[in-house]
């Protein structure tokens, strides 16, 4: 399957994604590892904005937020510390089949790196409990589109001011981020690059997937332009403040 | 204006504003999953202008071919019908 290693800003990703599955009947499944640069939050497609984002802090950290077009919670997407995933491939499973499926693929990418990650239904990653990785899923034209994040180094601190916390976490006692979430570098005690946790993320996806990945470039299937009125979208306030 | 969350696997946060037993506004927020997501927007339209009694055909009859995921469709009705009631 096609693999496209293209990142942008949250608008240009969440555009990129919606049409890659927009186009899946034409151009078959693809997978898509990226960044978002610079560092942003995502919301899911149900939230309402204020009760998703600390929007003072935000605002004061000058990160920005886009909408998705899949469900879910917010996510913050650091920079320089999260890889994320988007595949596009036949919906024949069903979507709880899906999800672990293909978490199998961040699962598999954190396990060659020495992490004991495991899938936690619906849509997570865990390793002892604590979250790594989370993962959306929209369904249209017979083709799913599932993206989501591994985080290898995210800044925690960032993380826990711009979120604010689902209410059961609140209910729980779990008062620190530190408590529920993770990151590979925590797990391994080591500074961890982009490029290398891409190359394990390739062979985990390869793997989870069981096809082979060819790099192809955005040129080569001529969407650069198609691109941009769906970044319109979500670049608009009228989108992004729905809820 | 009243208000009602429910948390199952996922939340789902209803959001109503009524007039004499006549929704005016309906927000249907969450975490959950729904597919295709337009249903639940579908079911937004739908609500407003529409009595409170009539919640639950409503939702029932638009959420039929949608599959929501992380909550259960008696658990929307359920928030839908709390938040009027708190309204």
């Amino acid at each position: 399957m096609r693999l496209l290693l293209v990142s942008g800003d949250a608008a240009f990703n969440m555009a990129l994604d919606e049409l890659l599955l927009n186009l899946a009947t034409e151009i078959g499944p693809t997978i898509r590892f990226y960044r978002f640069s610079p560092s942003a939050i995502t919301i899911g497609y149900f939230q309402r904005v204020e009760d998703a984002i600390n929007l003072e802090e935000a605002r004061k950290l000058g990160i920005s937020f886009v909408r998705r077009m899949t469900g879910g919670g917010a996510v913050y997407h650091d920079e320089n510390g999260e890889i994320t995933y988007s595949v596009v491939l036949p919906a024949r499973e069903s979507v709880l089949e899906s999800f672990k499926r293909i978490c199998n693929g961040v699962v598999l990418t954190l396990r060659r790196m020495g992490i004991p990650a495991e899938f936690s239904p619906i849509n997570d990653v865990v390793v002892n409990k604590k979250k790594i990785s989370g993962s959306a899923q929209t369904r249209r034209f017979g083709f799913l589109l599932q993206h989501g994040t591994i985080m290898y180094g995210t800044d925690l601190n960032v993380m826990e001011k711009v979120l604010l916390p689902p209410k059961k976490l609140a209910q729980k006692g779990l008062s620190s981020i530190r408590d529920r979430v993770t990151t590979a570098e925590m797990e391994l005690g080591r500074r961890i690059s982009f490029d290398e946790i891409l190359s394990y993320a390739i062979k985990g996806f390869s793997e989870a997937l069981g096809d082979k990945l060819d790099e192809v470039g955005l040129e080569e299937l001529s969407i650069k332009d198609r691109i941009r009125e769906i970044e319109a979208k979500y670049r608009s306030r009228e989108w992004n403040w729905m809820r | 204006m009243g208000r009602c969350r429910i948390r199952k696997e996922k939340e789902v946060d209803v959001v109503v504003e009524l007039e004499s037993g006549i929704i005016k506004k309906v927000i249907i927020g969450g975490d959950f999953f729904a597919f295709p997501e337009g249903r639940i927007d579908e079911l937004q339209l739908r609500l407003v202008g529409a009595h409170v009694e009539d919640i639950r055909r409503i939702t029932e009859s638009v959420l039929k071919s949608c599959e929501i995921i992380g909550i259960d469709k008696s658990d929307l009705i359920e928030a839908l019908e709390k938040a009027s009631s708190n309204d």
